[in-house]
């Protein structure tokens, strides 16, 4: 380069060019690697790791659920774990008392559903810093109510003794099969994330976060679609919720506090709204603690460490999404022909994750 | 009827602890427009100095030193934490996160450096009882709720009545009309920041001598309900805070009478209903819409 | 605006790794290496307000694994101690339970230290055919809900009725309130302790209750004044009840109390302060109790840990690992036999020899303390 100055330009482009085509091609061939190694993760490494794998999945469906709030319609939301919870106590619960394991499972996405679209309701009213308020409200209170309902929950004690799920008459009792198991909702919940948000619905909660006042003024109708986007969103944190109930076998209300719900967020902000960004912000936040589990409480040191650093150098998280493409669907919803919300809330894409949970 | 008279009383006691909580949270939110979620982690650590302090001398130089100690470590936070992120125009989120793991760091710090055990607070103030008609009070109770209005009364001046109240409101109104007025924008964000940290310090210190103990965990909650105050009251406002302090804490002893093991919802049952009814808090001023 | 912010990133930089590295050089000094022992973990709380009951459990342990460290090991395999912090949190128990599940080398669990944790981390423990024995947990019901648990204090249905006896016989209390932690623990002692108090003729004037970790408890105490108790019967952990003794005298409570025996840690005289003076319970271990046994292992963890008090905890925890050690000695390092081994032993340890009940469990003798001039006396009956 330094020796001919003259084709500095040409070639530095060329050479992005290159760079770019290599990190596509890259990008490309890390899908089908990561689900590779996805599959046959358990034959690989050590049950320890399948452990955490198992956590993973979990918290990544945590993750791509809040994103659909948070990440896609830009709504901040700090109580995501009352939705965790009311699944897991859900599945939990009807379990304990005698029911199969999908019928808990359906009945976990539903409770949570519900949970969200009462969440939902005040961001009809409500928005940003406010919003997210009245969120970390109902998250605590949730929390309140199942530590003090003593008759069906067991208050502070908690639910021991929760079954095994099972399906089909197979008992997902080892780590490797729940793992399976946990994988296959993941991929359930990413199939359903990844229709609606390139459905039309998808588009109107961008275009809810760029601009919501803008987006209004288009023709979408933005309360409809924010609730939709809590009650889809608890939907899928409640099948997370049961998984974790019938994994660890034990649940209470202390593990579903406002700290786990700050742990979602930052798993979100970290990653970023893509299914890997939410697999990495989950990965990554569950595995600095166990990588320095040596160091004890230590790791925590470490842990707000990275979390400071992290937003400072990457602040929009560490796979950011796609700026240009949404750029493109707001200039398109502001230029071509208003979308109107009960119209694309009908679309296929809404239907989807309804039907695969 | 002396059982409610009672538990007014002790909400009123606790209430002005929140009202101090609040307003740090208050002032530090009015200006930089950040949720600070190292505010309760500021408030442990700042009240175990202070315990230590306050063993070798007395209360009023453990409070001091608490108020001097947070402070700077509140100005740290701040310059590490969020200045950054401000410089680069970083979303809300991600100041939120930030804040969530300055608040980690200094929890762990305080772990190690004073180790997990809950402390106590030594009898450092006259627990003298007395009743005035059919209320009883002790003289503990009395320094608190002395301690608490004399900061705000004296908060209140400062923001109304100094060069750097003015300042501040002057950033509040307008980062960049100040900043063009001569006002050293970075500097009042760091001095706020330190302002509502101290703040903190000292209500760490006076819910150490009423509850007698100084626990790590405490944080989190204490937090918490200074953040509901803070918006119960009008969040930026001064005399909001003190309001909304003192009616959370009557709200949750009135509550707690009925449903003991509810108390902690009352707060959040507040929060919401609030912002739902009236986001401006009893006394705020209504929200600008921007468009 | 780019070089301003690339000198305050750096400042970030610099603010956070600074404590970062100074402290984990710290930890990693204290890190330590072996070969291929066999383990023993203790799963308690190590941090947060218990972690003085945790730090018990550990040093129990130690003592006992040193000792046997210092013959050989067990079939030449060193034994080794691994601790995890379960916070007294029943989610973080079941948690650990299963991370401790998939360790083939391990060969027992000392803790939880509540009902509730015990509770939460049985189950796991079981599928991986893990004892866990809990040297402080004190629920009836514990030893039934598995063959793998095991656990050395008295049970609940055994010490909450003596206690009652003790005050409302011996002590001639007759209007009782009760205020005590809503979990497992705390209920059964409230159900047991009210039972037999109100069969000996006691009434019970005022129940409230609060949550393990609660700070203010005001709110309770006033309602209790107003019903006017002849004493106050305080069924927590020692540092919710140190805050309910104190925050009661505040209240103008000045009635006697009585509470359970997690209120012996010399940490409860140091909060409680004077608000302890004159609370009475009733416990298993005492320093000043005669047998040869106590005082023998007093000398021993004196040796072993000088400067160091011992607690009823030091006392069971050591018994529990000594137990299990004799165990695994027994059966050969066979995973598989140890806990019906551990249920047919014969054994006798700090607080002299120890038999199961039928459900496994404990028989051992129960000792009367009372809290005067800032110490743990013991009461003659």
């Amino acid at each position: 380069m330094r020796a001919n100055p003259t084709g500095l330009r040409r070639r530095t482009r060329a050479g992005k060019v290159s760079a770019a085509g290599y990190l596509t091609a890259l990008r490309k061939g890390v899908g089908p690697l990561a689900v590779l190694l996805a599959l046959t993760f358990p034959f690989l490494v050590s049950q320890y790791l399948v452990h955490l794998g198992v956590l993973i999945s979990i918290y990544t469906i945590l993750t791509l659920s809040l994103n659909l709030v948070s990440g896609y319609a830009g709504q901040l939301a700090l109580g995501h774990a009352a939705f965790y919870a009311l699944g897991a106590y859900a599945s939990a619960l009807l379990t304990l008392s005698g029911h199969p394991f999908w019928l808990g499972l359906l009945a976990a996405g539903v409770v949570a559903a519900l949970g969200g679209l009462v969440v939902g309701l005040p961001s009809l009213k409500s928005s940003g810093f406010y919003l997210g308020m009245i969120t970390l409200g109902f998250g605590e209170i949730v929390k309140l109510v199942l530590l003090n309902w003593d008759s069906l929950t067991r208050g502070p004690m908690g639910l021991t003794n929760i079954p095994p799920a099972k399906l089909w008459g197979y008992t997902f009792g080892s780590v490797a099969s729940f793992y399976y198991l946990a994988l296959l909702i993941l991929a359930l919940t990413a199939g359903a994330v990844h229709r609606l948000v390139n459905s039309r619905v998808g588009e109107a909660l961008v275009a809810i976060r760029e601009d919501e006042v803008a987006a209004k003024a288009m023709g979408i109708d933005t309360g409809y679609h924010k609730v939709l986007a809590f009650t889809v969103s608890g939907f899928l944190a409640g099948l997370a919720g049961s998984l974790y109930a019938h994994y660890i076998s034990f649940i209470n209300p202390a593990s579903f506090g406002s700290g786990e719900s700050f742990l979602i967020v930052s798993m979100t902000l970290l990653g970023g709204a893509s299914l890997g960004g939410s697999a990495l912000g989950a990965a990554t936040l569950l595995l600095v603690p166990e990588v320095f589990r040596a160091l004890a409480d230590y790791r925590l040191l470490f842990y707000g460490a990275v979390l400071i650093l992290l937003m400072v150098f990457r602040p929009n998280g560490l796979i950011p999404e796609r700026r240009l493409r949404y750029r493109g669907i707001l200039e398109r919803l502001r230029g071509a022909e208003p979308v109107s919300g009960r119209d694309s809330g009908a679309g296929p894409g809404y239907r989807a994750p309804a039907e695969e949970g | 009827m002396s059982l409610l008279l009672e538990q007014l009383v002790n909400g009123v006691i606790i209430g002005s602890v929140y009202s101090l909580i609040a307003l740090g949270f208050s002032l530090i939110f009015s200006i930089l427009e950040v949720i600070n979620f190292a505010h309760g982690s500021i408030l442990v650590m700042g009240t175990l100095i202070g315990l230590v302090v306050l063993q070798r001398t007395n209360f009023w130089v453990g409070l001091l030193i608490a108020a001097l100690a947070s402070g700077l470590l509140g100005a740290l936070v701040e310059k590490a934490a969020i200045y950054p992120l401000r410089l680069r125009r970083a979303p809300l989120g991600a100041q939120f996160i930030s804040t969530i793991g300055a608040g980690m760091m200094i929890d762990i710090a305080a772990l190690v450096i004073f180790g997990p055990k809950t402390r106590p607070f030594p009898p450092s103030l006259p627990a003298t009882q007395f009743a005035l008609g059919p209320v009883r009070g002790s003289v503990v109770e009395l320094a608190i709720l002395g301690v608490s209005l004399g900061l705000m009364a004296l908060l209140q001046v400062l923001v109304n009545r100094t060069r750097f109240g003015k300042a501040i409101r002057a950033t509040v109104q307008n980062p960049r009309a100040a900043a063009m007025f001569g006002v050293d924008v970075d500097t009042v964000n760091t001095l706020t920041f330190a302002l509502g940290s101290a703040l903190a310090a000292v209500a760490g210190m006076l819910m150490g001598v009423y509850y007698n103990m100084a626990d790590l965990g405490t944080g989190f909650l204490a937090g918490m309900k200074g953040f509901v105050a803070a918006v119960f009251g009008g969040i930026g406002s001064i005399p909001g805070a003190v309001l909304g302090g003192l009616a959370l804490g009557v709200a949750e002893d009135i509550g707690a009478t009925w449903l003991s093991s509810y108390r902690d919802a009352v707060a959040f049952i507040i929060l919401i209903v609030i912002l739902l009814v009236r986001p401006q808090g009893i006394l705020g001023h209504p929200e600008r819409q921007k468009v | 605006m780019s070089r301003r912010f690339r000198l305050s990133a750096r400042l970030a930089v610099v603010m956070t790794l600074v404590p970062v590295l100074v402290l984990g050089a710290l930890v990693a000094g204290c890190a330590r290496r072996g070969g291929k022992p066999i383990r023993i973990a203790v799963a308690a709380p190590l941090t947060g307000s218990m972690a003085v009951v945790g730090q018990q459990f550990v040093d129990g342990a130690k003592l006992a694994i040193d000792e046997v460290n210092a013959q050989g090991g067990i079939n030449g395999r060193k034994v080794e101690l691994v601790t995890q912090d379960d916070r007294n949190d029943p989610k973080e128990a079941a948690s650990i339970a299963q991370k401790l599940s998939l360790d083939k080398d391990l060969y027992g669990v000392l803790g939880g230290y509540s009902s509730s944790a015990s509770f939460a981390s049985i189950p796991i423990y079981e599928k991986a055919r893990i004892v866990e024995i809990t040297p402080s947990a004190s629920h009836p019901k514990l030893p039934e809900v598995s063959k793998y648990m095991f656990r050395m204090w008295t049970g609940i249905d055994v010490y909450a009725p003596q206690l009652a006896d003790f005050a409302v016989t011996k002590r001639g209390l007759k209007k009782l309130a009760v205020i005590y932690v809503n979990n497992d623990f705390g209920k059964a002692n409230r159900d047991y302790f009210v039972q037999k108090a109100k069969s000996l003729g006691a009434t019970i004037v005022g129940e409230e209750t609060f949550l393990d970790g609660d700070k203010d408890f005001k709110t309770q105490l006033t309602k209790i004044k107003a019903a006017r108790p002849d004493a106050l019967v305080i069924i927590s952990y020692y540092v919710e009840g140190a805050l309910i003794a104190q925050q009661a005298r505040t209240a103008g409570l000045t009635v006697q109390i009585v509470s359970t025996g997690t209120f012996m840690e010399p940490e409860f005289l140091k909060l409680a302060g004077a608000a302890a003076e004159g609370i009475f319970f009733n416990t298993e271990f005492h320093p000043d109790d005669p047998r040869p046994t106590v005082q023998d292992f007093i000398k021993k963890f004196k040796g072993a840990f000088p400067g160091k008090d011992p607690a009823p905890y030091h006392a069971t925890s050591y018994d529990a690992t000594a137990m299990l050690l004799q165990v695994l000695k027994q059966v050969n390092l066979d995973r598989s036999k140890v806990a019906e081994a551990l249920a047919n032993i014969q054994f006798s340890g700090a607080e002299g020899p120890i038999s199961w009940r039928a459900g496994k469990g404990i028989v051992k003798q129960n000792i009367f303390v009372e809290i005067r001039n800032g110490k743990f006396v013991l009461v003659t009956q």
